[in-house]
Parts: C-alpha cells; sequence; structure tokens
C-alpha cells in the first residue's frame, strides 16, 4: 500500500522538502498540495487523499472549518499536523491528529510516523 | 452583461464600456488634464464611429463624467440608446487598505471604508471617491456599482510578507505595511495563464510580471498572491520609468538633509524625477530610452541595464521564495511588446529550466502566447492584461449573486 498524501502549507520551500522527503520512504506519495485551509478543503472533497500533513499556523486555522466540512470527504483521512515548535501539541483544527511532526522535519522521526499511518491504516482495515 | 468600467486618475478618467462575457469592448477613452488651469480638460475616445478628441466643459470629475455618459449614447453610430443601457458599473479603486479581499457592491459603508484609506492613496482614491458620488446620483440606488480595488488580490499574503522590519507599532498603529498594487492584472493574467495551459491555477507556483509605466512582479502559489514588489506604496519594488523602486532608505534621509528638501519634495525626486528617467537624463519612456541607448548615450544604456536587472533580481527571489515556479507571465507594455527586454531578462537560466525560443520571443499579436521553447521546464508566457475586463468579470459575478470573498473558491 502506497498512501497517497496531501501538503496543506503557505510556504513552498517547506512542501517541496516535505514531498521530497516522504517520496523518499517510498511509501507515501503526494499527489496533492493546498496553500491554506480552504482550498486544502475543496481538494479533499474530490478524495483520493489518505493523509494530510497540514501546517499547525495555516491560514483559517482556530477555526471548525475542518469538521464542517467532514461530512462533505468521500473518506475522512488521516490527519498529521506540522509545527515550528516541538511543544506545540495542541489540536487547532478539531481533528484528532495521528502525530506531530516538528519542521524541519528529521527522516528519522518521519519513518516513525509513516509507520503509524501503516498501523493506523491496518488497525482501520481490521475493524470487524 | 454590459458594463462601464471607470477608473479615475490623479488628473484623468478612464472609461471602458465593454460587455462582460464576451470581454467586447464598444467604447473606450479617457479625460485628461482633469483640474488643470492652464489648459482645458480633453476628452478622446474610440469606438465603432473612429477616434475623437474633444474639450470638456465641465469642471472638474464630475464634468468629465457628464461628458463620458453623453459621449456614449449622443450622436449617430453612439454604442448606447440609452444609460439605462448600462446595467452596472465598475470603479477601479487604488486603496482598499486590509479590508478589501475583494471586489464588493458600493453602498455608505464601502465608500466611507474608501475614505478612511484616502491617506493612504491621497492622489488616487478621493477622485475615485468624487465619481463614484456622482455616478450614485445620476444612475439612482438602483444600478449596481462595484469597487474593485488594486490592492485586494493581495490580501492573501502571509505576515512575514507584508509587514516591514520596522518598529512593529508603525504596523499596528498607522497600518504601515506592504499592500502591493497592480492587483487586477495579476489576477487577470495568472488567470488567463492557467486557462492558455488548460490547467488549474490551484496546482500551478506562477511568477507575473507587469512591466509598463508602473512596474511590479507578483508570486502567486496556488492562485493566490502570496508576495509582490509593490509595498506600502506603489514607489517601492523594482526600477520604473519615473519611479525609483527600492533603494537603500538611507539615501532619503541624506538627500533630505543635504538639499534641504521637504517630504513632499523628496516624494516628487523619487516618484517623478527617478526610475530610467532619473538615470538617463533622457526620458522614463522605455520606447525613447531605447532610441538614445541606439545612438550611443551611455547613460540611456546604463538606465535600461538597472531597469532590467531590477526585474531579473525580482523574479530570481520569487523563484527561490516559492521552490522553483511553473509557469512566468509578461504583461504590460513592456511585458507585451519589447521582445529585446524579454530576452534580456531570461537569458542565460537554463540551468534553471527556463529556455526561451527566439523566434516564438519575437512573434508581434495580442493574443495569449507562449515565448518558451516546448523542452522549457519553465513556461513563459506572454498575457496582454486586461484590468478593465477583470473588473467587469467582477462586475457580472456581483450581479449574478455570486460570493467572491473567498479568494481560495474556485
Amino acid at each position: 500500500m502506497i498512501f497517497e498524501a496531501m501538503i496543506v502549507d503557505d510556504e513552498a520551500p517547506a512542501r517541496v522538502e516535505l514531498t521530497n522527503q516522504l517520496e523518499r520512504t517510498g511509501r507515501v506519495h503526494v499527489v496533492s498540495e493546498a496553500v491554506c485551509l480552504q482550498e486544502g478543503i475543496a481538494k479533499l472533497r474530490k478524495g483520493g487523499i489518505d493523509v494530510v500533513f497540514v501546517d499547525h499556523n495555516i491560514a483559517g486555522a482556530g477555526t471548525t472549518m475542518l469538521p464542517d466540512a467532514l461530512p462533505d470527504f468521500p473518506k475522512v483521512p488521516m490527519f498529521i499536523y506540522m509545527t515550528a515548535y516541538s511543544d506545540v501539541m495542541d489540536d487547532p483544527f478539531g481533528m484528532e491528529p495521528l502525530g506531530f511532526l516538528v519542521k524541519p522535519v528529521d527522516n528519522r522521526k518521519l519513518d516513525e510516523i509513516v509507520a503509524l499511518i501503516e498501523e493506523s491504516y491496518q488497525r482501520e482495515v481490521v475493524r470487524p | 452583461m454590459i458594463v462601464l468600467v471607470l477608473n479615475a486618475g490623479s488628473s484623468s478618467l478612464k472609461f471602458k464600456l465593454l460587455e462582460s462575457e464576451s470581454e467586447c469592448v464598444l467604447s473606450r477613452g479617457v479625460v485628461e488634464r482633469i483640474g488643470s488651469s492652464s489648459a482645458p480638460a480633453r476628452f478622446v475616445c474610440t469606438d465603432k464611429r473612429g477616434a475623437v478628441v474633444q474639450d470638456v466643459a465641465g469642471e472638474g470629475y464630475a464634468g468629465a463624467l457628464e461628458h463620458v455618459l453623453a459621449s456614449l449614447v449622443e450622436g449617430d453610430g453612439a454604442p448606447l440608446a440609452s444609460l439605462d443601457d448600462v446595467q452596472a458599473v465598475g470603479h477601479r479603486i487604488a486603496h482598499g487598505g486590509d479590508v478589501f479581499t475583494c471586489s464588493v457592491a458600493i453602498d455608505d459603508d464601502v465608500v466611507a471604508t474608501i475614505e478612511r484609506f484616502a491617506e493612504l492613496a491621497p492622489l488616487h482614491n478621493p477622485p475615485a471617491l468624487a465619481v463614484i458620488d456622482h455616478c450614485r446620483r445620476l444612475f439612482g440606488p438602483s444600478k449596481l456599482q462595484v469597487a474593485a480595488f488594486d490592492t485586494a488580490f493581495h490580501q492573501t499574503m502571509p505576515a512575514r510578507n507584508y509587514v516591514y522590519p520596522i518598529p512593529y507599532r508603525y504596523y499596528a498603529d498607522m497600518g504601515i505595511r506592504r499592500y502591493g498594487f497592480h492587483g487586477t492584472s495579476h489576477k487577470y493574467v495568472s488567470r488567463r495563464a492557467a486557462e492558455f495551459l488548460g490547467k488549474s491555477r490551484r496546482d500551478l507556483k506562477m511568477i507575473t510580471c507587469h512591466l509598463g509605466a508602473g512596474a511590479s512582479v507578483c508570486a502567486i502559489d496556488h492562485g493566490v498572491s502570496m508576495d509582490t514588489s509593490m509595498g506600502f506604496t506603489p514607489l517601492d519594488g523594482i526600477v520604473m520609468g519615473t519611479r525609483s523602486g527600492s533603494v537603500d532608505p538611507a539615501i532619503i534621509t541624506t538627500i533630505m538633509e543635504r538639499e534641504n528638501l521637504t517630504p513632499a519634495q523628496m516624494d516628487a525626486v523619487l516618484n517623478r524625477e527617478s526610475g530610467m528617467l532619473g538615470v538617463s537624463g533622457v526620458s522614463g519612456d522605455l520606447r525613447e530610452l531605447k532610441e538614445a541607448v541606439a545612438v550611443g548615450n551611455e547613460r540611456a544604456e546604463l538606465a535600461y541595464d538597472i531597469f532590467l536587472t531590477s526585474i531579473r533580481r525580482m523574479i530570481g527571489a520569487y523563484f527561490f521564495e516559492l521552490a522553483g515556479v511553473d509557469v512566468i507571465v509578461c504583461t504590460a507594455g513592456v511585458g507585451e511588446n519589447d521582445p529585446y527586454a524579454r530576452r534580456l531578462i531570461f537569458r542565460g537560466l537554463e540551468p534553471f529550466g527556463i529556455r526561451i525560443d527566439q523566434e516564438r520571443n519575437m512573434e508581434v499579436g495580442k493574443a495569449d502566447r507562449r515565448i518558451s521553447t516546448d523542452d522549457s521546464t519553465v513556461e513563459v508566457l506572454v498575457v496582454p492584461t486586461d484590468e478593465e475586463a477583470e473588473i467587469a468579470r467582477d462586475v457580472s459575478l456581483i450581479a449574478a449573486g455570486v460570493d467572491i470573498s473567498d479568494p481560495y473558491s474556485d
């Protein structure tokens, strides 16, 4: 299983860097990008996304936009929050993230997160 | 939908009457020298009746507007039978501050807010307000009137790009921040460029270069403005005809001290005596500058070099800011019509995936076109701008009840 990912971040260099790191794992393929939550939601409505890497400080944060939009998504993806600070672990989008990554992302941490994504997916698949 | 677009400048009123869906122009022109004490205002107009030049009898912007409206309905072959055929009016407004993120239908609150930003655009917002006021009286309250702001498109910029590195209180208390201008043009050409390529703006990283008498460059990420070269005022950024663009700020205080200049005098030096005119001593018009270059005028050549270098520097900055781009667009006078300038701006950039096809670059025309080679990683396009068409488009969307307030919705 190769997971299809979206990156939501208004810093283009950060998106490119994370894309390269995710592609390196061979287990996650970045198929979509967005510069803000609104654009991300619009693209999630089209479906096909397994996991979303979203910047913790992205424009539009602190609202209930994402939970409100959930019923529109063909499937609810897993969420990973990206932060610039290691002590930030809150949930501004109300999406109960699978995990946090501190930017710039350490490859080892990314491998752990990808392992988490796989575990979570397996749990969902075997759930009766 | 028949839309009249009005653009009040510091001493002029431009107008374009067009059909918004087809972008077909029914009449266009300008009233110049408004408020001049030495000569009467002059009306210049072109439509299917040909070109017309007339003196304007009326006073100020109200007189200019009345002359324009009369020209649309009077005489043989007038484009309209009655002013009732004007279905809506769009007004180009220079400054919408940090309030207006898109075009809006004009009401009393909108007028009051534009008035509030008059001090940020003292030469442009007050004339536009005078024209709006007179239009509302002439057309009555039921006619849709829309304000389109030069600054609105850039309201998506992140704070890291609009807060200046000076004491924060100047931003917080006085609104001194980057606003950016030419937004209507950058938005129009970015949309047209995506259409030309058959792609969604939401999947593209672009740099748009509006290179006219005023010039600015914009970094557009997924269809929204991320950064732009003009700043608090249209003086910032790349070198222009008579405007300096960015200079070491200490130069300004040094000159003011040594020549004992007032702020207004210094403002005139930077806005009207600098740029390519200031360096060359010849002209701020690139065509005249190139004629001087052709006969060996070294300062004209230096001015031209400084201009092109400042554009390359800005494109390079945004190329890195966006971590590479998919499309670069050239527009406005120089961008659309000067293949020599385009050649020099993009030369030697093959290592960055930018490869110009010199034959395509030399082609002349008004159509959107590609000037990069088929194997260029970055698409380089020439897209003629049409700010009035973009304003008319917004007007027709608002008339149709479409919510255009979310810059991220498509």
